[in-house]
């Protein structure tokens, strides 16, 4: 007959952890079988010791879920990766190229292909009132008459507050993000992310057919 | 089946990790009352041991995103439950060391269960190290290494006191 497991191995094999050599040996050794048996005895009667259950309130129950709930929340707005965050600031550097480049030809001949109802809204709107009917600072006073020539769908993309719609608010929405609704959810979707860039960007650079 | 529920946690963490709501839900129900009795066992004291559960999950939500589980779940709560529970035994009293109060950590069976009462005499008999790891093989159901991951212990040293442990029951209790 082969040797005795030791102590540990027979307690392996309680668990159906011990090597299958040890667990034929049991089935072979009648005084392998007793100690196994009082290794048993020992685990139930220790387990039945400590069957004790605390039992937890519902207000508890209710108090860490609620505390979990604002986790998933935070697991789901978790800000973007590395590689994510890099496509981002790319595209916005893209953005910024973009509406530089639209900025300097507006400065010179208007291209016919370029949607000038909103310099025109502008330069047909009433002049600012005079800085003594009101207290505000004139250039506040400016910028607040330029909103009111901009219909409320563009006003609500003046992302950066200076008074003018352009690719740098779409700029300025890209670095804000993830922006918390409804301040950057220029789209209407519930949400402020990529798209609402993007919505900020084709307001802006709004481009006819011809 | 331990092997499995640990696959089941590590799915669950992987979805809690992505947001779900539902797996946060279900990390809670199935480590709760294990959680609940573990707090009570070492406190003896409903109330703090209600407090050291919410403490518990908040500081395993707090982890998420981004927390990897290595080996099982239970294995990671127990020293974080063991822990809070050392600390409020110390508040209470102030005055005494440290080994003294893990010596004190009550694994000790409750009034209902005293039936074995000879047994009972011999686990306290133990020393709490080697009292800790029959605990957690008998009545927590883990494996050597589990062991020593909860206790933050070689394998070797969980090996050598759980060998002086059942040498001592057995003469104990032979």
């Amino acid at each position: 007959m082969d040797r005795h497991p030791e102590l540990l191995d027979l307690e392996a094999v309680r668990t159906g952890e011990g090597s299958a050599q040890d667990a034929r040996h049991v089935q072979t050794c009648a005084d392998c079988q007793a100690e196994l048996a009082e290794l048993t005895r020992l685990a139930s009667a220790a387990a039945a010791m400590h069957d004790e259950a605390l039992v937890v309130p519902a207000e508890v129950d209710a108090r860490i879920l609620w505390h979990a709930r604002k986790r998933a929340l935070a697991a789901r707005r978790r800000p973007p990766s590395w590689p994510r965050r890099t496509a981002l600031v790319a595209a916005a550097a893209i953005l910024v190229a973009a509406g530089v480049t639209l900025r300097t030809v507006q400065k010179g001949a208007v291209p016919a292909n370029v949607d000038t109802r909103a310099a025109d809204r502008l330069a047909s709107a009433p002049p600012p009132p005079s800085p003594e009917r009101h207290a505000q600072p004139a250039q506040a006073m400016a910028r607040a008459q330029r909103h009111e020539a901009m219909d409320d769908e563009r006003a609500a993309t003046d992302v950066n507050g200076d008074g003018s719609f352009d690719i740098l608010d779409a700029f300025a929405l890209a670095r804000a993000l993830p922006a918390p609704a409804p301040s950057g959810d220029i789209n209407g979707d519930g949400t402020a992310d990529r798209r609402d860039v993007d919505e900020v960007a084709r307001r802006a650079v709004s481009l006819v057919q011809g | 089946m331990a092997r499995a529920a640990e696959t089941d946690d590590q799915q669950l963490v992987a979805r809690a990790n992505a947001g779900e709501e539902a797996a946060f839900e279900e990390l809670y129900r199935r480590h709760r009352d294990y959680v609940g009795a573990l707090a009570f066992r070492f406190l003896r004291d409903r109330e703090e041991a209600l407090e050291v559960l919410q403490e518990t999950f908040a500081y395993l939500f707090e982890r998420f995103p981004g927390f990897e589980l290595t080996s099982s779940l239970r294995t990671f709560l127990y020293p974080v439950v063991k822990h809070r529970c050392l600390d409020r035994i110390r508040r209470r009293r102030p005055s005494v060391d440290i080994a003294t109060v893990e010596e004190s950590l009550a694994i000790v069976p409750s009034a209902a269960g005293r039936a074995d009462a000879e047994l009972v005499r011999a686990l306290e008999a133990l020393p709490a190290v080697q009292r800790e790891v029959i605990v957690l093989r008998f009545v927590e159901d883990l494996s050597l290494e589990q062991i020593a991951s909860a206790t933050e212990a070689p394998l070797g040293t969980v090996k050598s006191r759980l060998h002086h442990a059942l040498l001592e029951l057995r003469r104990r209790l032979g």
